[in-house]
């Protein structure tokens, strides 16, 4: 018979003493009761602390705590760093606050109610069963794909803290986009220099494996199980088995300009990048002759990314300030917001460089061999009768560029199982809150293969990508609880439903106990047949997969149904 | 696999009128899979009916299990137990199944729940289409892998009908036209001169069922 | 007739639903009475018999708290559990029950507001649908 230990949290005095009388007497009643503390405020440190002591001793096998909210609760025991001694799965809380003393008029009412959820809970409390944790070992290697600037900075970052990189690019040589990067908006540095340095560091590192010319073609198991075979350049095949994997393809830069036309003397950011670096001398030249009045045209072809807004604001700043010209910026809006953004447009204002918006397309015509812009500037009025006309007659008009993803992601993201966004850009878990981390247990997204970024944000993001990929392999393993799905392997009708709706790529069709290789998480049973498998390290614990099996054979640990019928008082 | 879908409830509740206590039998096998008679099936049938009936006025109590395959002599006596203790049984498993209980239980009536539909595929998760008829002469090796007796409204054997246009079917607007489908595959595969080949008329009434039961006997397996 | 309470049970994702009881909580709003809180990980682990079976013994009504579409943690919860609540409709069709009675109400972590005005709104509205003619004991 199970013991319960029943702790109120009266939450400094919130609870009426009428109440509380009806609850003691009530606990008092039930079989399975052992002992009850009272607290003021349960979820502070110290009364965990007497908790944990109380416990120790071994009069209870599983607690109840009739208070509040049962996440403040979880947060405070997760929080406490010390060994509860009782499993964290044999919990229960009866939230009498939010659902109760919150939320209902009269007293009478509300301990007949209060009654009732504690009744329900001391149910939960005996139905519930321990869970355990399991761990498997992990080593300190990772493979990067994509041997761009962003993969180049997470390597080194890895590899600075001991953990060996396999290095992995399509082309002849790491770099990528980067290298045609020659300015940065934020700092004096030559990029160039900058970045070409990185390259060389990276080709020297003794833990990087550089594979140039590679691609991955194949990816298997789940994390700790991972096995990905790289082609290389000769069509040899190689096989790595690394225990955390980082996305860096990148993305495409498309030249394709929507409605401009084609002309001589209108150019893109990166022509502009490069011509501005190799100009000599005090003035910039085009097509042998000088230039003086330049316009920036933007948000024609993507409106939603700043990149290009921060490339024209830094080259107009360059343009205006080295090479004394006359520089016009047009966008729907000026997007600033990157770290010291917002003083470089400052600047480039106070040097003279004129912002424009627009909202209905200008006409670009070429008058005597100059680019002639015709806009209604939106930047002082949203009236339309109160815009003004303006043309803008420069020698240079410098148009913004789209930004698709490799051609490479699509395929990539089936041979790894990762989502992909509407735009076929790769996509995160959680645009909010990881933003680098994958739908997979294991697999990293970082730079623009998520979303087209600027250079500066990426090298952020590496950084962020190498501190996640080292939380996680440092420990040597990853222990993980068995609060997960878990398939009946004698009930699965290998329909296949789970596999293609898990949202994490948890669940797999797999051969039980093949060459003893899987063993069965929770009972440690081991059958000879196929049947879906969900692999615990992997698995989120969500229930999605619970919830759709037509043969009901996926249970979910800790939340069973008989435990949901408690809650709704089916029981 | 066996593709099915549930019978019209007001058909079901029909079959079961009369009976106070009834099995509901659902199958481990191809109706799990099409999510039409497998365990989560069973439940909500149940839960369905019980509450028709209890709106009704006369409620039902339904036992319920699903065998792994009801179509296997074996696991249709596991129900023996239960099958003693109700008026009627109901099954959700294909048309075979419900045959296979009606062999072992010769004094229970026993009601089919589900209309098998057809032997298909799954096209995507939570489509289903057919793609053979069991007609008991392939000939699948003559058209490129694709069958013209389930895909072809007309069951054509050589070429496409005159009702075949941009791809569709004429008696079915939204589905390929198989002959399409049969050169397309040809074409691509660079066999195009192979449908020149005239496929003779399918013999029905001895290949197929209109010469009565068919049945395969394989001497070596009896025991 | 006017003494009747209906019963309600909020199934509440720990995303969305959950946070948005506490901040009800936290702003001191009141919720109806006769609500019954379901906690699930993610409101794809609400099965559509859980809908029949509430509605067979106990609740005049049901209402699922899930996160906005799209904005699902486990990226398509959300989204199966309204699929199985329109096929939960189409059983209640079949039986002949009022297909009002169950919703889903999409919300964020921060709806506490929300949350207790769509569980009013249900209130009433069942409240003038009349009792749930399964649970009435005869």
């Amino acid at each position: 018979m199970a013991r319960i230990a029943v702790f109120i949290d009266s939450m400094n005095e919130k609870i009426p003493s009428s109440l509380k009388k009806k609850i003691y007497s009530f606990i008092e009643k039930t079989p399975d009761f052992a002992f009850y503390v009272e607290e003021e405020d349960l979820s502070s440190p110290e009364a965990v602390q007497r908790m944990v002591k109380l416990l120790s001793k071994g009069d209870a096998d599983r607690v109840l705590i009739i208070g509040g909210s049962p996440k403040i609760y979880e947060k405070s025991f997760n929080k406490c760093g010390y060994p509860i001694p009782i499993n964290p799965y044999l919990f229960s809380v009866a939230n009498i606050r939010e659902q109760l003393l919150w939320a209902t008029i009269d007293e009478e009412e509300a301990s007949e109610k209060a009654i009732e959820v504690i009744r329900r809970s001391i149910q939960m409390a005996s139905l519930k069963r321990p869970i355990n944790t399991q761990s498997i070992s992990l080593k300190p290697e990772v493979l990067v794909i994509g041997g761009g600037i962003s993969g180049i900075c997470a390597s080194l970052a890895l590899a600075r803290s001991g953990i060996h990189v396999d290095l992995v690019e399509k082309e002849k040589e790491i770099g990528g986009k980067a290298s045609s990067i020659r300015f940065f908006y934020n700092t004096h540095q030559d990029a160039k220099a900058w970045i070409k340095e990185r390259i060389s560091e990276a080709l020297l590192n003794p833990n990087i494996s550089i594979l140039t010319h590679s691609e991955l073609i194949h990816l298997e198991g789940k994390l700790g199980r991972f096995k990905a075979r790289i082609r290389r350049f000769d069509r040899n095949e190689i096989e790595l088995s690394p225990s955390a994997i980082v996305v860096a393809v990148g993305f495409e830069i498309d030249h394709e300009r929507k409605g401009i036309p084609a002309h001589e003397r209108i150019i893109n950011l990166s022509e502009m990048e490069r011509l501005i670096y190799e100009a000599r001398g005090p003035s910039i030249q085009w097509d042998g002759r000088e230039i003086q009045f330049v316009t920036f045209f933007l948000d024609m072809v993507n409106e939603d990314i700043k990149i290009d807004s921060i490339n024209a604001i830094k080259q107009a700043y360059i343009l205006q300030e080295k090479f004394k010209c006359k520089v016009s910026i047009l966008c729907k809006d000026v997007k600033v917001s990157s770290d010291g953004m917002e003083r470089l447009y400052r600047k480039a204002r106070e040097q003279g460089v004129l912002f424009f918006k627009y909202e209905e397309e200008p006409k670009v015509s070429i008058v005597n061999s100059q680019i002639q812009i015709d806009l209604k500037d939106t930047s002082l009025t949203l009236k339309k009768e109160d815009q003004w006309p303006i043309s803008i007659l420069s020698d240079l008009l410098v148009v913004g560029e789209a930004f698709v993803p490799n051609r490479e992601t699509e395929v990539l993201s089936e041979i790894l199982h990762i989502h992909t966004g509407s735009r076929g850009f790769l996509m995160e878990d959680n645009p909010q809150l990881m933003r680098i981390r994958s739908n997979r247990r294991g697999i990293f997204l970082l730079g623009g293969c998520r979303f087209p970024q600027e250079i500066s944000e990426t090298l952020i993001e590496s950084r962020a990508v190498a501190q996640e990929v080292i939380a996680l392999l440092k420990k040597g393993e990853f222990t993980y609880d068995l609060s997960v799905a878990e398939v009946d392997p004698k009930k699965c009708a290998l329909c296949y439903t789970c596999p293609r709706l898990c949202p994490h790529y948890a669940i797999t069709i797999e051969r039980y106990a093949e060459r003893n290789v899987y063993i069965d998480s929770g009972r440690g049973d081991t059958t000879n047949y196929w049947a879906a498998r969900v692999d615990p390290a992997s698995c989120f614990g969500c229930g999605i997969c619970v919830g759709e099996c037509p043969a009901k054979a996926i249970t979910l640990n800790h939340l069973r149904d008989e435990q949901i019928y408690v809650e709704m008082g089916l029981m | 696999m066996i593709k099915a879908e549930q019978k019209p409830m007001d058909e079901i509740l029909g079959y079961i009128e009369s009976y106070n206590k009834i099995l509901l039998s659902g199958c481990g096998a191809c109706v799990t899979v099409c999510h039409a008679g497998g365990e989560k099936e069973v439940e909500l049938l149940s839960y369905s009916l019980k509450m028709a009936r209890k709106k009704m006025g006369n409620p039902i109590e339904i036992l319920e299990i699903t065998p792994a395959r009801q179509c296997e002599p074996e696991f249709a006596l596991e129900l023996k137990e239960m099958v003693q203790n109700v008026e009627a049984v109901l099954s959700i498993a294909c048309g075979v199944g419900v045959q296979t209980l009606v062999r072992h239980y010769p004094n229970t009536p026993i009601f089919p729940g589900l209309n098998t539909t057809f032997l298909g595929e799954t096209v995507i998760h939570g489509i289903w289409e057919e793609r053979c008829q069991a007609c008991g002469n392939c000939v699948l090796g003559k058209t490129g892998g694709i069958c013209p007796i389930s895909r072809c409204a007309k069951q054509l054997l050589n070429g496409p009908c005159g009702g075949s246009s941009n791809g569709k079917c004429e008696i079915k607007k939204e589905a390929d036209c198989a002959w399409q489908l049969i050169y397309d595959r040809m074409k691509n595969l660079k066999q195009l001169h192979k449908l020149e080949e005239i496929i003779p008329a399918k013999r029905w009434g001895i290949e197929s069922r209109d010469s009565g039961l068919r049945r395969i006997v394989r001497e070596d397996l009896k025991v | 007739m006017s003494s009747f309470e209906p019963k309600i049970i909020a199934f509440c994702c720990d995303q969305s639903g959950y946070p948005s009881l506490e901040m009800a909580g936290r702003l001191g709003l009141r919720l109806p009475k006769n609500v019954e809180v379901v906690r699930v990980p993610c409101a794809g682990r609400i099965e559509t018999i859980y809908l029949l079976r509430a509605l067979e013994r106990v609740a005049d009504g049901i209402l699922i708290f899930a996160c906005y579409e799209e904005n699902c943690q486990f990226l398509r919860g959300n989204l199966r559990v309204k699929s199985r609540l329109f096929y939960a409709y189409k059983i209640l069709e079949k039986i002949g029950l009022e297909k009002e009675r169950l919703e889903i109400c999409n919300l964020s972590t921060n709806s506490g507001v929300r949350f207790v005005e769509v569980l009013q709104r249900k209130y009433d509205a069942l409240k003038k649908l009349g009792p749930n003619p399964f649970t009435q004991k005869v």
